[in-house]
This record gives structure tokens, sequence and C-alpha cells, in this order.
């Protein structure tokens, strides 16, 4: 809108210089119509102002007055606006300047206070550290003797396995022998005797 | 199982009672006997019989021609009829084990099978059934098995009852004690 309007005053300068412009050549042209009216006058009659003349001096008037009173309407419109955006702006750069000598402020205070942070943080960080490593180290003995104890329950387990196995194996062989030496030197008159005993026991 | 065992024991008893009214008890058990060897000759027997592909009229015939080759007599006949009529000739093989075991325990009998690793001398078996039978206070009919595994020695089973003398025997249960021994 100021825009628009300072547009506008600049077009009505622009005219009221034209027609300034536009004027002047009209008085030389009175002037000269006036010499010539003064050679007509001496050579006869004399003749009063031109009334050419005087219409455009009062149309130039008129023209400036209107000039004069849009741009006082103008000026009085824009000035108090751009006076008011004006302060709002100084307001504005005042506060970002106060806000940031705060800020500068605090991280003045900061960068006093950073060594002190730096070391606390530091302390906290190989406090937990040191923690964690505890923690660590207790749970991986924990997980050790665990471990342990199961290899020991397992191979226990394996060795009493292993010797039922070996032992059933023994067993197993030691029948398989038997049963060969049996049927290899088993003769009749054992197998008879064998019924005979078995028979006499049958009773008992 | 059990059921078919338990129509077995009733078709039995019915049967033992049909044969004491008839005076015949010891000619329809020789027919059972027949009938039983019968069976385990051709066990193909008890199907084909039971089987309702062929008319009943047919697969009493066919019974008939067998009771006539064996002598039966006319309760075993009639039984027989029924099975068919009453399609419960697939129980015969346990209407004769029921028989075999009433029959015995009526006649004060027991069966005994004595298996040894060779077939043992007629007079050992004999001497063994003598022995059985002061021991049971019974009749002791014996059937004689051969087993070669057994190595040596004798077992005998009576029942559930079982007087085990093999070789065999004697040296699984030395292994048995190697075992515990560990």
């Amino acid at each position: 809108m100021n825009a628009l309007r300072r547009r506008l005053a600049g077009l009505l300068l622009a005219a009221s210089l034209g027609l300034a412009a536009s004027a002047a050549p009209a008085l030389a042209a009175s002037e000269e119509h006036a010499e010539g009216a003064h050679g007509e006058a001496a050579h006869g009659a004399v003749h009063g102002p031109d009334r050419k003349f005087y219409f455009s001096v009062f149309n130039f008037a008129v023209l400036l007055g209107v000039l004069v009173w849009g741009y006082r309407k103008y000026a009085a419109e824009t000035f108090p606006n751009r006076r008011k955006a004006l302060e709002q702006a100084i307001r504005e750069a005042g506060a970002a300047k106060a806000a940031a000598e705060a800020q500068y402020k605090e991280y003045r205070d900061k960068v006093h206070n950073l060594d002190r942070e730096i070391e606390a943080l530091t302390a906290q960080f190989k406090r937990d550290a040191e923690a964690d490593r505890d923690r660590l180290v207790a749970e991986a003995e924990a997980a050790a003797v665990k471990v342990l104890e199961n290899a020991e329950k397992s191979a226990a387990l394996e060795v009493v396995r292993a010797r039922s196995e070996l032992r059933a194996e023994a067993a197993s062989l030691a029948v398989e022998l038997a049963e060969k030496i049996v049927t290899e030197r088993l003769t009749a008159e054992d197998r008879e005797r064998l019924v005979r005993e078995y028979v006499a026991e049958l009773e008992g | 199982m059990a059921i078919k065992g338990s129509i077995g024991r009733r078709y039995a008893r019915a049967l033992i009672g049909a044969a004491r009214d008839a005076g015949a008890l010891a000619e329809v058990d020789r027919d059972l006997q027949g009938l039983a060897a019968l069976v385990k000759e051709s066990p193909e027997l008890v199907g084909t019989l039971h089987n309702a592909a062929f008319p009943a009229p047919e697969r009493k015939a066919a019974l008939a021609a067998i009771a006539e080759r064996l002598g039966a007599h006319a309760a075993t006949r009639s039984f027989l009829a029924l099975l068919v009529d009453k399609d419960r000739f697939d129980a015969l093989p346990g209407v004769l084990r029921a028989y075999e075991s009433l029959s015995d325990a009526a006649a004060g009998r027991v069966r005994a099978t004595v298996t040894a690793a060779q077939e043992l001398p007629d007079a050992v078996v004999e001497e063994i059934r003598a022995r059985l039978e002061r021991k049971t206070g019974k009749k002791v009919l014996i059937e004689k098995k051969a087993d070669p595994a057994m190595l040596g020695g004798v077992v005998t089973q009576i029942g559930s009852t079982v007087y085990d003398g093999s070789v065999r025997t004697q040296i699984r249960r030395v292994r048995d004690q190697l075992l515990q021994r560990g």
C-alpha cells in the first residue's frame, strides 16, 4: 500500500514537472505574443493580457494545489506509519540486543564453569565405567562358575555313563564268550547230567 | 480280545453243558481236539467259514463235510452250525482254548510245555510228568519243544509258572549280576 502511494506521489510529481515544463513555452509564447502585440500596438491598437496565458497560469496553480493537497494527505498517512515502524524496529533491535547480551553472559558464565563441569562429568563417567566394569566382572565370574559346575556335572555323568556302557559291553562280551565256550565244550554227557539235575530239582 | 475271550468262554461252557446233557463229553472232547488240530494246520479255515461273502448254507454244508470227516458227534455238529448261524465262527479259536481250559479244570488236568536244547527222551519226559503230577496233584499233559539256543538244560512252563533250568538263563543271570555289581 505504501509502495503504491509512493508511486502515485512520484507520478503526480512527474506530472507537475511536465506541466511546469509545458507552461514555460506557453509563457514564452505569451511573451512573443506580447511582443507581437507591442508591434501591433506600435502599428495600431494596444490589447490587454492574453487570456490563454492567464488560463494556463490558473490551470497550473490548480494543479499545483491538487498536488500539494495530495502530497500532504499522502505524507500525513505515510510518515506516522513509517515512524511507528521505525520505532518498532528500534525496540525489536533493542530487545534482540538485550537477548544477545543475556545469551552472551550465559555463554560466558558457562565457559567460566566449563572446566568444573568437564571435571564433574569426567568423574561421573569414571565412576560409571568402574561400576560397569565391576558388574561385568561379577557377571563373568558367576557365569564362569556356572559353566564350571555344569562341566563338572556333565563330566561326572559322562564318566558314569561310560562306566555303565563299558560294564554292559564287558558283560555282553563275557556272556557271548561263555555261550561260545559252553557250546563248544558242552558234551552229550554234560547235557544229560544237566537234565538229570533239573529233573531231580523239579520236585524239590 | 478280552470280549472275544469272554464270548469263547460262554460258548465253551454252553458246549460242555450240552455234551454233559447228551452224555457225550468224551466224544465232544475228542471232536474239539480234532478241530483244534485242524485249525492249527489251516488257520485260514476259520476266516473262510466266517466270511459272509459265502452264503450261510454253503458254509454250513462245508462244516458238515468237515464234521463228517472228523466223525463228530451230533452235539459238536449242532454247535458248529450254531456258530455259523450266530455269525460267531471267528470265535472258534477262543472257544477251543476256553473249552480246553474248562475241560482240563473239570478233569483235574494241567498242561505243561517242556522245552530242551535237544529233544528229550520219552523216559525223561515221563519222569518230568510224574514229578509235576506229584507237585501239582493233577494229571499233567506235556507238550515237548526243542530250542537249541538254550544251550543245555530244560525249561518247563505250567500256566504262568516257569521252571527254568536252561544254561542260557544261568549265563544271563551271571551277566545281570555283573551289571548290578558295578
